[in-house]
């Protein structure tokens, strides 16, 4: 009896370590297998979910407006779909709201829609829905400074390729008519003041006055006692200029509503911010300040408030970088403009850093193409580069040839000395895209 | 929908057969020739017919499959209080895998032996080959083959023991 039951038990303890436990354990391994076939089956044969459209009720929101977005889809195997969204919007199946959340710059966000059916292949598609903001409407009430005492005004768009500003300047400059005695500086709204910069003496002062509007006054050389961060009233004291250690004073307006038209607006991310959303600081006057602060501004023909933005996609006019560089990356060596003069809104300018052995403003030849109307289709085109300087003006000082290869892509060689009228390129020519 | 009536059907099948065989013990309770047994995992209702032969109706149930089917006993001998057997069995099978649903029967050939502790209670194990054959309604796709397979479990011998 034991030999009986000890063969049993040793045989049963055998058998359990290999076999299946009660049928149900046999057929779990045959309907673990059946599903393996049914999977294989399905993948081969079911077909993916198409998605027809994906559309916005609006794809440009301001402040906290909604939309509503609806997918359209269809399977080809007539499964069942259903339709998941990206987390920064309410679902709901088909259908599903996209809520701005109030972003004080103009921010691109993007909706994602994932159709699945009952066997879990899955489409998706994207709409991308703009979060705008619109120009501030702040009025200034107060000139940063007083106005009897201003010379004149330089507005947007100056330059400056010695001192590293190849593009156009994104602030406004103030000229005083005496320039022995300090000049006071006032906040030009109430707002609340961000930062007080202070480097060796050259202090600056930046003011918010909404959450997309904000200037900055620099050039400064004093500061008011006890002025802090915090609350500030229009026409605030915040310091002074004193011209004869700097020789002007300065106005950035940077408002997030403000459109301007660089090709690649990105590549004014960061540092560049306050170009890409820079606005001229006279626009947010009314008269009788508006006339007395336009009066001032020199600048002959139009616009007064002078321009930053000046690129036209497949032209030549605007602003170049090295080809991949931008504004945060490259140095003025690799930055190159074909622009108007901030001074006489005719006279195209070309502003170029060293990167061809050549810093400088120049002048182009009377009669020279048009940097608004070069394009592909015009080939190479020769610019002689003139000095603009009272010592030798308009006298060429190298010559510039330039050539359209791309939409937005330009080859450029400087002759540094040349006085020809044309060239070919070499291989010293460099690639600009913007 | 379809699955779900399915499985009605399937539970009302069950639940009569259930009630039936829940009536036997004390049909027959006196004449010792009835047990029930609980085996891993599932019951089974077991009736002597003939000294050597004996009819028993499984359900089992895991892991959404579930079995109900029926096995035959022949009784090999016994020694002491041990007493081997051999059989057959056929069950029919429904189940539901994470991909596949459907239904299927199995076909087996087991020996094994009853070991008593008492004049009412056995011990039961057995072994053998489960010849196995399921169909994924849906999608009409089968699975077949053997699967050796082992179980455990215990009987309860209404009027005092099995006869020998």
């Amino acid at each position: 009896m034991r030999k009986i039951l000890t063969v049993l038990l040793v045989t049963f303890l055998f058998a359990s370590a290999i076999w299946a436990l009660g049928l149900t354990g046999a057929i779990k391994n045959k309907v673990k297998a059946l599903d393996e076939k049914v999977s294989e089956r399905r993948t081969a044969s079911n077909h993916a979910p198409i998605i027809t459209s994906l559309t916005a009720a609006t794809t440009t929101l301001y402040n906290s407006e909604s939309t509503t977005l609806t997918c359209a889809a269809y399977d080809p195997d007539g499964d069942p779909l259903t339709y998941t969204w990206s987390p920064n919007v309410t679902s709901n199946g088909q259908q599903a709201t996209f809520k701005a959340w109030g972003s004080y710059l103009p921010i691109v966000s993007v909706a994602t829609c994932t159709v699945t059916d009952i066997y879990g292949i899955s489409t998706n598609t994207n709409i991308k829905i703009m979060q705008d903001v619109l120009v501030s409407t702040v009025i200034f009430t107060s000139f940063f400074c007083n106005i009897s005492e201003v010379k004149n005004i330089t507005p947007l768009g100056a330059v400056n390729p010695e001192g590293g500003h190849i593009f156009p300047i994104d602030h406004i400059y103030v000229y005083f008519n005496d320039t022995s005695t300090a000049h006071d500086i006032y906040a030009p709204a109430a707002g609340t003041i961000t930062y007080i910069q202070d480097e060796s003496g050259e202090y600056g002062v930046s003011i918010k006055f909404t959450d997309s509007l904000k200037c900055t006054i620099g050039h400064m050389t004093k500061i008011e006692p006890g002025l802090t961060t915090g609350p500030v009233n229009a026409g605030q004291k915040l310091g002074a200029n004193e011209p004869w250690l700097i020789g002007n004073t300065e106005l950035y307006v940077t408002d997030y509503g403000s459109k301007t038209n660089f090709i690649t607006p990105d590549r004014y991310s960061m540092n560049g911010e306050t170009t890409r959303y820079c606005r001229s600081p006279l626009k947010y006057y009314n008269d009788p300040l508006s006339a007395q602060l336009y009066a001032k501004v020199n600048r002959v023909g139009e616009p007064k408030d002078g321009r930053v933005d000046y690129d036209i996609s497949g032209k030549l006019i605007g602003n170049w970088f090295i080809e991949g560089k931008n504004i945060n990356n490259s140095t003025a060596s690799e930055q190159l403009a074909f622009i108007y003069d901030v001074f006489f809104s005719t006279v195209m300018d070309i502003s170029s850093g060293n990167g061809f052995g050549m810093t400088g403003l120049y002048n182009v030849q009377s009669g020279a193409a048009s940097f608004e109307t070069v394009s592909q289709a015009t080939g190479k085109v020769s610019y002689k580069l003139l000095s603009i300087n009272s010592g030798d003006l308009g006298q060429q000082k190298g010559l510039m040839i330039v050539e359209l290869i791309g939409e937005n892509k330009v080859r450029v060689e400087v002759f540094a000395g040349s006085t020809e009228s044309t060239a070919d390129f070499t291989s010293n020519a460099k690639i600009y895209d913007r | 929908m379809r699955q779900k009536k399915k499985n009605s059907k399937f539970l009302k099948i069950i639940t009569l057969l259930l009630s039936m065989l829940a009536v036997v013990p004390f049909s027959y309770a006196e004449s010792q020739e009835f047990s029930i047994g609980v085996y891993y995992p599932g019951i089974g209702f077991k009736y002597n017919i003939a000294p050597k032969i004996g009819l028993e109706a499984r359900v089992q149930s895991e892991d959404k499959i579930t079995v109900l089917g029926a096995r035959g006993y022949y009784y090999l001998g016994d020694k002491s209080n041990v007493t081997l057997f051999t059989g057959a069995g056929l069950h029919t099978i429904t189940f539901k895998g994470d991909s596949s649903e459907g239904n299927g029967t199995a076909l087996e050939g087991f020996i094994g032996g009853e070991y008593f502790i008492m004049d009412s209670l056995s011990l039961q194990m057995d072994m053998g080959m489960a010849i196995i054959s399921l169909l994924d309604t849906d999608n009409s796709i089968t699975e077949s083959g053997g699967e050796f397979t082992y179980g455990i479990g215990m009987n309860w011998y209404f009027g005092g023991g099995m006869k020998k």
